[in-house]
């Protein structure tokens, strides 16, 4: 079985501060960090190779710094890691990305024969889009289970994998038809503290780099060109507000009630089904 | 699979990288283990970084840090400033030899020694981060073969180990070679922000051009009459901006490290030199300074282990001296180490030369000679108390044209002087101040 | 300048209901289609027996209905549904394509939009349109809600975007209102089976911090773990769930799956009542973009109050039952008008 994991090397989006004075991202001194979701699908891939014996890539599209994001990968004990950089790719949105990572993907399909699997984290803590893994999965005409927040069984005979996945309307228990591609929930596992040997072993690998033409690229589908969307505008949200204090060391009942005709005001915000008598009922 | 090295250093900060520079340049295969994210990540310092301890380890270092972004800018002037409540004497020294031959540069601490790990790794070093040496592996006969760090399968052996674990005593403590941590007051904190100044700014307040920089050393009142000493700093687009204290001071005055901090920031000469920069802090640091000096070292050496850097309570007194004597001590260890591998004895005799050396060298006779002045400072708190204030008078006196005639000023000068303190006490505190803060 | 700008609206359907999140839309379409010269509103529905909804598509505010009817796609199935809609979508043409930023909607959109070869915004928070252009200016956060980006697909239609759930203003119901619906006969061609749905079971069992609409949080001033029983009542009666901040965790007063915060989970509910929490900042930047915050707090300067849309300053202990029992009373009255 051959696995392709795709990561991204993301800024620690809970250190990014906001120069209140100049009103700008401070970026800065931000530790770059492999996003979240994507530890958990290369933990899974960990456990495949344990299992099964997969072998492993792992990919990133992304700037030479992003390199460091692939060693940090390989310490989980995983086989591969490719880099796929370069200028052309600069600008992309969601769908110039999935071009890449798509033809990424196939290039190391002529490399190896097959791909069964590709394992994407559920979505990235910076766009926050999680339009990726689907972009691919249809790029690949692979199957999609997105979402997944637990693996079953991975039948490789029959070739297909059991799992739940996790919708907003409830569990999902599906199987997938391989080759698939897989978005990883956070909840699925606890990434691993990479053991020692494994952890030098990743201080010494040198990822492998592609550029456009190694993944047989169209450069004018690559980056801002190949991007439908553009980023015309970006903004700093102005810091929430305080609200009134409706109630000071009322009676319970009274403050109770005082927050309740607050609420009442809220008529523009969503609302919720079960408030929903409540505050239209008293139109 | 036995993870063996030859020695393991730990902690990768200029002491240990120092060691691990020597020892792979002679090809030994070594392993630097670093707790933080990345060499440098854990690393507080004021910011400023002599050269020479430096150059006798990479004699090509000035060039090569000159081509590097490891630095920030070449300081070719120091100035001192002793504050009172609304008034500052400056006394600064400009020499234009350090522009050629630099003395010192002001640095980012995680900038340099990342720049530093990169050519520890280029001599041949392992550097491991992410990872936690917890306790030493020793043989039937109690001596040290390895250590233990908190990753799984994750004891590394070795021949010797390099202790340079910074101010937190936990592995000199398990190799019995410290018996009690340290003390509070063998301790000060130091607090720094770095706040973003503008290229062009940093230049016009400095009154520097270029790759060129200087520093101001701050004393006086806004340490509200504890042992301390502020600083400003001259990076390249941001100033550091900090302050160090006796730990035991701010208990005894319960004041909080940053409100010290924000203190300094808001005396007027402070204020008037950064205006609204004072508010573009954009990191904010605090570490702890052994301050212990000659009388807080713990051995060492000992069986197959030396401690350098802060763990060996290397810092002096005077407070920008701590990379400079880790740098050396580490050197110094390496030198020790390399000795001891051609003759293939690590045992504590071989290994007490590293004591040696470091008594030939500066260091011990630095903290010799300074090894009572903290306390002379604790005793003598007109120092900060009396002096800056004395001399503001003093100046103000004589520049303050008020009708006195100047024979009568200087007069009130001394008798103002003489109030405070014996001419004899005086001429000795004078001494002892200007070794102190040099 | 082409004719018939059509805006489609996907109504999501879940247990054979309409989502909450297609009405929005449709309200928010409506807006931007008075804005547009020669522009209309299409609801997208498919699956069969949705008449009904097809109706209440036109009532919320859609000018026609696009009912794709069909055995097959009475359940969601990606790769069904993203086959009839990009056909649908290939005979339409529409101008825009928007869809609710579900799980389900955003993972069917991102297929979707790459199969078309268009743009796509993901979870827009605003959404408004350049009329001079005759382009929609789409507006999401970033980093963490920490950056506003606002993006445009100037050159490709339709301009797709997934738009989060309980930000837009849905129209209350015209039953006066008319509109053509268009039926489409889908027979779906014969498909390989990608992936097959073996059982579906709703969220109950489970800590569903995430995706509850109103999350009752409690914090040091709970007091202990008996007092979050009646935060949970509070919670039970408004369909929501329970939180925790990270001391009330610390004390072992309830599990870490409920922390909110930046160790725990950062969520967005419509409603969050802080109950004895004082708002340290690592708490904040788990719920600060949540729709409604109302905090109960003893200390009237705790720094909960300086983000709180309601503050009550009061025992949390008192105030939370009072209130359970007021909301009960008041929401088992039958609808008035």
């Amino acid at each position: 079985m051959n696995v392709v994991i795709c990561i991204k090397q993301i800024p620690d989006t809970t250190n990014v501060r906001i120069d209140r004075k100049t009103n700008n991202l401070v970026r800065e001194g931000v530790p770059s960090i492999i996003n979240a979701d994507d530890l958990r699908a290369l933990e899974l891939g960990a456990k495949f190779k344990e299992e099964f014996g997969a072998k492993i890539y792992v990919i990133t599209m992304g700037p030479p710094q992003a390199k460091e994001a692939l060693k940090d990968a390989i310490a989980f004990g995983l086989d591969e890691a490719i880099l796929i950089s370069d200028r052309v790719f600069a600008g992309s949105d969601t769908l110039a990305t999935t071009y890449v990572l798509s033809q990424s993907i196939k290039k190391i399909e002529e490399e190896t024969g097959h791909v069964d699997l590709v394992l994407t984290g559920k979505q990235a803590a910076d766009g926050d889009t999680g339009q990726v893994g689907p972009g691919i999965a249809t790029r690949l005409n692979f199957a999609l289970g997105a979402y997944i927040m637990k693996l079953d069984e991975i039948d490789l005979k029959n070739q297909v994998i059991s799992a739940i996945r996790r919708l907003d309307r409830g569990f999902e228990k599906v199987k997938i038809k391989m080759p698939a591609l897989l978005t990883i929930m956070s909840d699925i596992n606890e990434p691993r503290y990479p053991d020692l040997p494994n952890l030098i072993h990743s201080i010494k690998y040198e990822p492998r780099v592609w550029n456009y033409k190694d993944i047989d690229a169209d450069s004018k589908k690559c980056g801002f060109f190949g991007s439908p969307t553009q980023v015309v505008r970006a903004n700093i949200p102005p810091a929430r507000k305080g609200g009134d204090i409706v109630s000071k060391n009322d009676d319970p009942n009274i403050a109770a009630d005082k927050l309740i005709e607050a609420l009442k005001k809220f008529k523009n915000a969503r609302l919720i089904e079960t408030l929903r008598p409540l505050i239209e009922g008293d139109l | 699979m036995k993870i063996e090295f030859d020695v393991v250093v730990i902690g990768a900060g200029p002491s240990g990288l120092s060691a691990a520079y020597v020892l792979a340049k002679k090809g030994l295969k070594v392993a630097v283990i670093e707790k933080g994210e990345y060499p440098g990540s854990k690393s507080v310092m004021g910011g400023v970084l002599y050269m020479n301890p430096l150059k006798e380890l990479i004699p090509n270092v000035v060039q090569l840090l000159k081509e590097s972004k490891a630095v920030e800018r070449n300081v070719i002037e120091q100035n001192m400033w002793l504050v009172n409540e609304n008034s500052v004497l400056k006394i600064g020294h400009r020499n234009q030899k350090w522009k050629e031959k630099p003395n010192a540069f002001t640095v980012l601490r995680a900038n340099f020694d990342r720049w530093f790990a990169k050519q520890v790794e280029a001599a041949g070093a392992l550097v491991i981060p992410k990872t936690k040496v917890e306790d030493f592996i020793k043989n039937g006969d109690g001596k040290i073969v390895g250590v233990k760090t908190t990753r799984p399968e994750g004891d590394v052996y070795c021949k010797a180990v390099v202790v340079s674990e910074g101010v937190n005593p936990l592995l000199t403590m398990k190799a019995g070679l410290r018996k009690k941590d340290i003390g509070a007051k063998d301790v000060a904190i130091a607090v720094k922000e770095i706040v973003d100044v503008p290229e062009a700014v940093v230049n016009n307040l400095f009154k520097v051009e270029g790759d060129f920089g200087a520093t101001i050393e701050i004393l006086g009142s806004w340490s509200e009459g504890m042992v301390g000493i502020g600083f400003l700093y001259a990076n390249r687009d941001s100033i550091s901006i900090g302050c160090g204290v006796l730990i035991e001071d701010l208990r005894r005055k319960k004041v909080k490290p940053y409100e010290l901090l924000e203190n300094m920031k808001n005396h007027p000469a402070i204020a008037d030199l950064l205006g609204d920069y004072r508010n573009t802090t954009k990191e904010y640091l605090a570490h702890l300074i052994p301050e212990g000096g000659y009388y807080a070292m713990p051995k060492v050496y000992g069986d197959r282990i030396l401690v350098c850097g802060d763990a060996a309570m290397l810092v002096n007194s005077v407070h920008r001296e701590g990379s400079n004597h880790a740098i050396t001590s580490g050197r110094l260890a390496g030198e020790t180490l390399l000795e001891a591998f051609e003759k293939g004895d690590f045992s504590e005799k071989t290994l007490k030369s590293y004591y040696d050396r470091l008594n030939d060298s500066f260091i011990i006779k630095d903290l010799y000679k300074y090894k009572d002045l903290t306390g002379t400072i604790e005793k003598n708190r007109h120092f900060i108390e009396i002096y800056p204030d004395m001399l503001n008078n003093a100046a103000t006196k004589f520049l303050d044209v008020d009708g006195t005639p100047k024979g009568e000023e200087q007069l009130e000068i001394l008798k103002m002087i003489r109030e405070n303190r014996s001419l004899g006490g005086l001429t000795l505190d004078a001494l002892k101040l200007w070794n102190s803060v040099r | 300048m082409m004719e018939n700008k059509r805006i489609f609206v996907l109504v999501e359907v879940v247990n054979d209901q309409p989502h909450p999140v297609s009405w929005e839309l449709i309200g928010k379409a409506r807006e931007i289609a008075s804005k547009l010269e020669g522009s209309e509103v299409w609801g997208i529905v498919l699956g069969k027996d949705r008449d009904q909804i097809c109706n209440e598509a036109i009532y919320r505010g859609a000018n026609k209905v696009l009912y794709v009817k069909g055995e097959d796609l009475n359940d969601y199935i990606n790769y069904k549904y993203r086959k009839a809609i990009v056909e649908m979508v290939r005979k339409y043409k529409p101008w825009a394509f928007l869809v609710g930023a579900t799980l389900e909607g955003r993972e069917l959109a991102g297929t979707i939009a790459t199969e078309l070869k268009t743009g796509l915004t993901a979870d827009c928070t605003g959404l408004d349109i350049i009329p001079d252009k005759e382009l929609l200016e789409m507006t999401r956060p970033t980093f963490g809600g920490n950056l506003m980006a606002t993006i445009m697909c100037p050159e490709h239609l339709p301009q797709m975007a997934t738009i989060r759930p309980g930000v837009m203003r849905e129209m209350p119901p015209d039953k006066s209102r008319t509109g053509e619906i268009i039926v489409e006969d889908y027979t779906l061609p014969s498909l390989e089976p990608l992936i097959e749905v073996l059982e579906r079971t709703p969220v109950t069992s489970k800590v569903n911090l995430q995706y509850a609409p109103v999350v009752v949080s409690g914090g040091k001033g709970v007091g202990g773990p008996e007092g979050f029983k009646q935060l949970r009542e509070l919670a039970n009666l408004l369909g929501g769930e329970i939180g925790a901040s990270r001391a009330a965790v610390k004390q072992g007063w309830i599990s870490d799956e409920y922390q909110v915060g930046q160790t725990g989970k950062t969520i967005h509910p419509v409603i969050y009542i802080a109950c004895g929490i004082s708002g340290a900042i690592q708490h904040l930047v788990g719920m600060k973009e949540s729709n409604i915050i109302i905090a109960i707090n003893t200390d009237e300067n705790a720094p909960i109050f300086g983000i709180s849309d309601i503050g009550i300053v009061g025992d949390l202990n008192k105030v939370v039952p009072a209130l359970t029992q007021k909301l009960k009373a008041l929401l088992s009255k039958p609808k008035a008008g």
